[in-house]
């Protein structure tokens, strides 16, 4: 194939068609205009607050948990002491049993979660679900990290991929009574957003609850993509956090 | 010649050399100088706007500003200077509107693929997706419709190429990101999340990533416009990176590069690393735009006097302004003109080789 240049259309003596000034004026009218649309679109399509699940005055069930024991999101309120057990405490078996090989702790969970890997300390669940979510417990010897500590690690570890991870003090969000297995423990909700390489990003939402028996620390962590998009007359972080609760009802720490 | 007998003066813009990491004179190569401070203005003013959006925590919208700011200059630029000349239609409905479809079928098409990201663990299945063969697909489509747009002989030069590369390039990566991120808008106009990472984000969004998909893209498009479309004697003009397989393999790279500097841990490595790949690309696509330029002022013959769009100086119809330096294809078309008794080396019949010339003042790099 034998080419051939346009040159002549190589004229030179042309301006641009658009004026400077009015190349501007249309320029930030364009960009503001699509500015004020998203804004829109944002402040349309973001979920409601909940209705509070207990009126004043009338009688409210809720999580167990002793007074003075919940850790609010956020709170750090340094190391946790590490709780009696007491021998043969069972929760309800429910679901699907799974046993840490490493520190003899064992829960189960519904079929709404599926193992995607894991190891003698750790599991790795996957929601099977309308919803991206994914439940992890893992453990580590209470010498090597505290409740507080090992909650700490897994946020630093989300915040890797999710660097605006934030503390998420919405009340919606907070965790009631956190505890694992009947034993107190630190809980901790975050929001953030995780980014692909395409810059496609996605908001998350982040519940850390971490307690000791005294010889294993334990942390529960629930990351959920779109955390408030509507579903079923209330948003993804709540639906899908109450199917992970059973894991944390049938925990059993290992055997003393 | 002023400008262009600076050893190293970029065609495109004279003041700047070619090795200068130049935003604006680079992705929108054919505006006169005064017509290029309007344009960083623009740029500047809208990036300013972005920050101070993140800074009062309006991250949805701050992400949408981002995605849209350079395909939205593309856009008045492709209109100010009339690229697409008569046929406005094919050339902006293969460039920007085949580039923004495309980018949201990928999109779309990545989120359902991806499966649930393990926390803290390995990815690799992730990686391979999003880091290769995402990249991948996106550059092939990226160039595929310039390259249907380049079989009309009209657009046959590289710096038609390089533009509708650009145009391409800039809407796909932008479609890209708003198809992948409208679940952020659920969220609220101010979600939770810190500030600082934000900044970082749309610095990525609004500069690093068109800035790189438009260099690697323009420039390979660019290698096709050269290497089909231009006078034999002319095509290994870049050298080995005019050659589409290398020139498209080297934006493969770049492209790769650029999607697994996602997966730096932290905010600063994996943006830093992407800042210099576009610096890189932008470079490229720089050297590629003034190579083009240069062997087209092989085939000028000299025409009536003018005066230069970019300096105001009157200066011979020919390849570069005497007085600025400026490549004078370098600067905008103005469709209406075809309409008009062309003067000079303006009345050669299509395909005819015009009359050799006397080269060029600007010394094309080594």
């Amino acid at each position: 194939m034998s080419g051939h240049y346009r040159t002549a259309r190589a004229v030179g003596d042309e301006t641009a068609r658009l004026e400077r000034r009015r190349l501007l004026t249309l320029f930030f009218i364009v960009i503001g205009v699509v500015l004020v649309a998203a804004a829109l679109i944002a402040v349309f399509t973001d979920s409601p607050e909940p209705p509070p699940d207990c009126q004043p005055g009338t009688e409210c069930g809720g999580p167990p948990g002793q007074p003075g024991a919940s850790i609010a999101p956020g709170a750090s309120g340094g190391a946790i002491p590490a709780p009696t057990v007491q021998p043969g405490t069972v929760g309800i078996r429910a679901g699907t049993p799974w046993k840490s090989t490493d520190h003899g702790f064992e829960f189960e969970y519904s079929k709404l979660w599926k193992v995607d890997t894991a190891d003698g300390s750790r599991v790795d669940l996957v929601f099977q679900g309308r919803a991206d979510a994914v439940l992890t417990v893992a453990s580590v010897a209470a010498s090597e990290a505290s409740a507080e500590v090992y909650a700490n690690r897994w946020a630093d570890t989300i915040r890797s991929d999710a660097p605006d991870l934030r503390v998420d003090d919405r009340e919606k969000n907070e965790i009631l009574g956190p505890m694992i297995g009947f034993v107190d423990g630190v809980g901790r909700t975050y929001a953030g957003t995780w980014s692909s390489p395409q810059a496609a990003t996605r908001p998350i939402g982040v519940s850390v609850i971490s307690a000791t028996d005294g010889r294993t620390t334990v942390a529960v962590v629930l990351v959920v993509w779109d955390p408030d998009d509507d579903i079923a007359s209330t948003w993804m972080q709540y639906a899908v956090r109450s199917t992970a609760e059973l894991v944390l009802k049938t925990f059993r720490w290992g055997p003393t | 010649m002023k400008g262009a007998r600076r050893s190293g003066a970029y065609a495109a813009a004279p003041a700047e050399g070619v090795a200068r990491v130049a935003l604006v004179s680079t992705l929108l190569p054919q505006l006169p100088a005064a017509d290029l401070d309007a344009f960083r203005f623009a740029l500047f003013g809208g990036f300013a706007v972005l920050v101070g959006l993140v800074a009062i925590g309006a991250y949805p919208v701050a992400l949408v500003g981002a995605a849209l700011l350079v395909p939205a200059l593309v856009v008045l630029y492709v209109y100010s200077v009339d690229v697409y000349e008569e046929t406005p239609i094919p050339v902006i409905g293969l460039t920007m509107i085949w580039g923004a479809v495309w980018g949201v079928v990928i999109a779309v098409a990545a989120d359902s693929l991806v499966a649930t990201p393990r926390i803290g663990g390995s990815r690799w299945g992730e990686i391979v997706l999003l880091g290769v063969v995402v990249p991948l697909v996106g550059l092939a489509l990226m160039v595929a419709g310039p390259l249907i747009l380049l079989r009309d002989r009209r657009y046959n030069d590289v710096v038609d190429g390089a533009s509708f590369g650009v145009a391409s390039a800039v809407s796909f990566v932008g479609a890209q990101v708003i198809a992948g991120s409208v679940g952020l808008f659920a969220a609220g106009p101010t979600p939770v999340g810190e500030a600082l990472p934000w900044i970082a984000r749309i610095v990525a969004v609004a500069i690093a990533l068109p800035v790189i998909a438009a260099g690697a893209v323009g420039s390979a498009v660019g290698a096709f416009s050269l290497r089909y479309r231009a006078p034999i004697r002319d095509r290994d003009a870049l050298g080995i990176v005019g050659r589409p397989a290398v020139a498209s393999a080297l934006a493969a790279v770049l492209l790769v590069a650029s999607a697994l500097a996602g997966y730096l841990p932290g905010t600063i490595p994996g943006l830093a690393v992407r800042l210099a790949i576009a610096a890189i690309a932008l470079i490229w696509l720089r050297r590629t735009l003034h190579l083009g330029l240069l062997e087209e002022a092989f085939e000028a013959g000299i025409g009536d006097e003018i005066t230069c769009a970019n300096c105001g100086a009157r200066t011979p119809r020919h390849t570069f302004c005497g007085n600025c330096g400026i490549a004078l294809h370098a600067l905008p078309k103005r469709s209406s003109r075809a309409d008009e008794p062309p003067s000079g080396d303006a009345a050669e019949p299509p395909g005819a080789e015009p009359p050799a010339a006397e080269p060029p003042a600007a010394e094309p790099p080594a």
